[in-house]
């Protein structure tokens, strides 16, 4: 940038499109990092309620959580060697480098639902009864108690779900975007769009430290 | 000009990497220890203390080296709003938990937790009354 440029912006105040949305996109992610405050308030205040259902210890695997966890540490990366196609402008890099991400985060929400499956599977989440048996929803007298989930459980699945929901709405988003790129190409407005996926994908991998830590390392403590 | 933006498109490769390997460290050593249960001999509060700082301190990695909130020109409302909304989450997180924990304590009679509720499951409640016969 020449003197007389920077001169420019700094007397004319003029954002460019691209930077007021991703100040814009950034303000609405922080108000995303709230409920994902509420919803980690909510698993630390009921971090000990199993009342009669299993608890974590023996679910908890932490290999699978640790591959889980690299798979998204390397879609982070991917992402941001995508970003650097956008600014080499560089369509089929860009294209490149954002396949292999989607394909990681795929890989990820896969995982995720199967152990959420596995969970339910091996009956971990359900309340029981003193012999050990799950309650049956429809034990005779149907009292509206049993068939249920444990605090703790009810909070894991929704904090760890409201993550994995978050992963797939960016897929979706990856998605939209190979149909922009390849509709357009990377014009100014496309790559304000991939700025703003980046700070969401980048941000949902900050949330999973917060993840990986208080349910999963601290769970098997 | 040319040469100018080919040093920056290494520089971004570089702090992505740099990134990116301190992140894999920093992981590895929350999960290491916890996997191989070399932490065996710390108290609980020492456990939780060393987890939680390495996940600050891997957010505040990946926070520098990948989101570069300090490019362009919002770069300042950026990092503001981001420090007004750390405050936040800090007091919505650690207020909770302040609060729930004290209301635990005091109205719960001070016994901590209840795990095991004789008042939601009758069946519980049998053994302690044979006993009492």
């Amino acid at each position: 940038m020449s003197p007389t440029m920077i001169k420019t912006a700094q007397a004319g105040g003029h954002h460019d499109d691209g930077s007021t949305r991703i100040l814009g996109f950034w303000i609405y992610i922080l108000q995303d990092l709230f409920l994902f405050a509420t919803f980690f308030a909510n698993f630390a205040v009921f971090s000990a309620s199993y009342s009669s259902a299993e608890t974590p210890k023996e679910f908890i695997d932490l290999n699978f959580v640790l591959i889980e966890t690299f798979i998204l540490l390397t879609s982070s990366i991917t992402y941001g060697f995508a970003m650097i196609g956008v600014r080499k402008n560089s369509v089929s890099a860009t294209r490149l480098w954002l396949f292999i991400t989607f394909i990681l985060g795929a890989l990820f929400i896969s995982m995720e639902l199967y152990e959420f499956h596995h969970l339910f599977a091996e009956g971990a989440p359900y309340l029981r009864d003193a012999q050990g048996n799950i309650i049956p929803y429809a034990n005779g007298i149907d009292d509206g108690r049993g068939g249920g989930i444990a605090a703790y459980w009810s909070a894991f699945f929704s904090l760890v779900g409201l993550h994995g929901l978050h992963v797939t709405a960016g897929l979706v988003v990856m998605v939209c975007m190979f149909v922009h790129l390849g509709m357009h190409g990377l014009t100014a407005r496309n790559k304000a769009r991939l700025g703003c996926l980046s700070l969401f994908w980048h941000f949902l991998d900050i949330v999973w430290i917060g993840v990986f830590t208080a349910v999963y390392l601290l769970g098997v403590l | 000009m040319v040469e100018q933006t080919h040093t920056a498109h290494g520089s971004a490769i570089a702090k992505y990497v740099i990134g990116f390997v301190l992140s894999v460290l920093l992981t590895l050593a929350a999960f290491l220890p916890v996997m191989n249960n070399w932490l065996a001999d710390w108290s609980v509060s020492a456990k939780v203390l060393y987890l939680l700082g390495l996940a600050l301190v891997q957010m505040m990695v990946q926070i520098t080296f990948f989101l570069h909130l300090t490019d362009g020109p919002d770069a300042r409302y950026n990092i503001i709003t981001m420090w007004a909304a750390i405050v936040c989450v800090f007091i919505i997180i650690a207020g909770t938990w302040w609060v729930m924990w004290h209301l635990n304590y005091q109205v719960m009679g001070g016994a901590g937790r209840i795990e095991q509720s004789d008042v939601i499951y009758p069946a519980n409640a049998a053994p302690a009354a044979t006993q009492a016969q």
